[in-house]
């Protein structure tokens, strides 16, 4: 069990305790100009904190850190390649003119942890391909390169370099003989034992080879400038079947059960294609708009994600129809989608990750259940949140954020899974004054207001009733059973008001002892408690002796 | 002076029935899912038997560490 705590301090905070051991077990700090922690909700998937600065941050939180899109270091231009283990994501930016490297990060905040960097005459880096321990980086080199590269410290092991007129390595591929396949932009497939990175058997061809892929058993395919896919054995290196496409160069290529080529085309096309016959079984042709398949990612079956020139990247459902599923298109300014990743598989992952091309490279986590890209959301009226309330099990994925308003405004915010936005907002009449307080039951929200206010809104965020006092109200909570709302006030000496919901009327209320007010309210297990402050130590000695005497009676 | 407290009130009659108080100051912030946690003026968030309303124990954070806000985590 976990209880998160926000900090009135600067930069604000956020700490994970475990209970009932009430012990430390992570902590966010925010950062600078992030002021205290004025709103704290739970949340189904994430936990969500709002620092107290303008405009204000609804922050997801995973593990206690924070995940929104990264922007790569000076000389790291485009994402040329990405993929990932269980652990980091491994990314390959273009560095011309310097050496390649591939940087190691983590997959929650990309700090890097680890980079291997090329030595003279390495180029970049244009293919990766991850297999047990070890990384396989194809070099834009002249002659050819991979390099075989330790994952637990990022150092070189091997390379194989080809002869002369072996140009770059567009693409890598492996096969769990084990062999790795290297596809040339001179044209040919290079078979290289993994163990020692020697060349032990090649299929010479004319094209340029954009995309590998293999079936893990008896081919490995590859795809051409020319529109073609090859299938070539993987005893003998020779030629069986090929796919003539000739509707644009294959850009991209993945298998699971069959043969996925994504073509350089408009509107952009992802072809599926028998794993021994070549034949075309299916396709996916993208609508208006959608230009030319840029990266291809398997992620688990289904589905395969597909990164186009178009800025999107488009979830197909595979192997069954092919149908897209979701997809998630960029901001205006953003550019095409170079490369995908995601850590482990979909099912283990909170994220895939696509690489722009931008110059310093982009990478942009995307939910691969909404589709939608996981970022901090900041509220546009640039008002501070005064609080929060999130969804809960079994509900619906919504959060709703009181602002400090004149009149007031609650947000309802969309968290479904990795992303906030903005999907609906009520706002308040004149002399409706900021929101304190927020409290759910089933679809509908009671929102407190500075005012006096405790107004009821229905799940289209509609006022449908309104119970009216005059002090503010600071808290509110409400039972299991839903029949009443308990409304804090801000009064000296405090009170708490028992509104029945069904007429938002007053039922009865408890007045404090003179120097005892109310800060915050919390109902378990058929009790309501008020936290604030209570009279002095003198005074509590006796309240205590009635307490228990009352009970023992 | 005024001090921490939390009171428990039985809903129905909307009487005190028993409290929590420590030492002089404030409860900020109180969280009843799965127990019921205070968060105080102090760096300190107080676990609080509701059966006896004595506390069980805390977590106390280093200096000017004050919990303003508690959330508990639920589901996933």
């Amino acid at each position: 069990m976990t209880v998160y705590v926000g900090l009135q301090t600067t930069p604000s905070r956020v700490v994970q305790i475990n209970t009932p051991a009430m012990t430390e077990a992570g902590r966010w700090v925010g950062e600078a100009g992030d002021i205290e922690v004025p709103a704290l909700g739970n949340q189904f998937w994430y936990n969500h904190i709002v620092p107290n600065v303008i405009p204000s941050k609804i922050i997801p939180l995973d593990s206690l850190k924070v995940v929104q899109r990264h922007t790569l270091g000076a000389g790291e231009g485009e994402v040329l390649a990405s993929t990932a283990d269980n652990s980091y994501l491994y990314i390959a930016p273009n560095t011309d003119p310097n050496p390649g490297i591939v940087k190691k990060v983590s997959p929650l905040d990309l700090v890097e942890v680890a980079r291997w960097t090329g030595g003279v005459g390495d180029g970049k880096v244009l293919s990766l391909l991850l297999q047990g321990s070890y990384l396989y980086a194809g070099l834009d080199t002249t002659p050819a390169v991979v390099v075989k590269i330790q994952l637990s410290n990022m150092t070189e092991v091997a390379r194989w370099t080809g002869g002369v007129g072996d140009g770059p390595v567009n693409a890598l591929a492996y096969q769990n003989t084990p062999w790795v396949f290297a596809g040339l932009n001179t044209g040919d497939v290079v078979e290289i034992r993994p163990s020692d990175m020697v060349e032990t058997d090649r299929y010479s061809g004319a094209a340029i080879v954009l995309s590998l892929a293999s079936d893990n058993s008896l081919y490995v395919y590859a795809g051409l400038s020319t529109g073609t896919v090859l299938q070539i054995t993987i005893i003998g290196m020779a030629l069986n079947f090929s796919w003539v496409g000739g509707e644009g160069a294959i850009n991209a290529m993945c298998f699971s059960g069959a043969v996925y080529a994504g073509l350089n085309s408009t509107p952009a096309v992802v072809v599926k294609l028998n794993r021994d016959t070549m034949v075309e079984e299916d396709r996916w042709t993208g609508g208006a708009g959608d230009s030319v398949v840029r990266s291809l990612l398997l992620g688990g079956v289904p589905p395969i994600y597909v990164g186009l020139e178009s800025k999107t990247v488009v979830a197909l459902n595979v192997p069954t129809d092919m149908t897209e599923t979701g997809r998630w298109t960029g901001d205006p300014t953003d550019t095409e989608v170079l490369s995908l990743a995601v850590r482990g598989t979909v099912a283990l992952s909170d994220h895939i990750w696509a690489g722009l091309n931008f110059s310093p490279g982009v990478m942009v986590p995307i939910s691969p259940t909404s589709m939608r890209e996981a970022k901090i959301w900041v509220n546009v009226d640039a008002q501070r949140i005064l609080c929060l309330l999130s969804a809960l099990p079994g509900g619906a994925l919504f959060g709703y954020a009181g602002l400090n308003t004149n009149p007031a405004v609650v947000i309802r915010f969309n968290d479904d899974y990795g992303a906030l936005w903005e999907e609906d907002r009520w706002t308040g009449g004149v002399g409706d004054g900021p929101v304190r307080s927020l409290a759910r039951l089933s679809t509908y929200v009671l929102v407190g207001l500075q005012t006096g206010q405790v107004v009821l809104l229905d799940d289209t965020m509609a006022e449908i009733a309104r119970w009216t006092g005059t002090d503010p109200v600071v808290a509110l909570a409400i039972p299991p059973a839903g029949d009443y709302v308990f409304a804090g006030l801000g009064t000296t000496p405090g009170e708490v008001v028992k509104i029945e919901i069904a007429s938002m009327t007053e039922d009865s209320r408890w007045t404090g002892a003179p120097g005892e007010t109310v800060t915050s309210l919390a109902y378990r297990g058929g009790y309501l408690y008020i936290g604030g402050t209570g009279p002095g130590a003198p005074q509590f000695q006796v309240s205590q002796a009635y307490a228990l005497s009352r009970r023992n009676v | 002076m005024a001090g921490q407290c939390v009171i428990q009130i039985d809903p129905d009659s909307m009487t005190e029935v028993a409290r929590w108080i420590g030492d002089p100051g404030q409860v900020l912030s109180l969280n009843g899912r799965d127990g019921l946690f205070a968060g105080l003026n102090t760096p300190d968030v107080v676990n609080i038997n509701t059966g006896s309303m004595e506390e069980t124990n805390r977590w106390t954070g280093a200096a000017g560490e004050v919990p303003q806000t508690l959330a508990r985590a639920i589901g996933g």
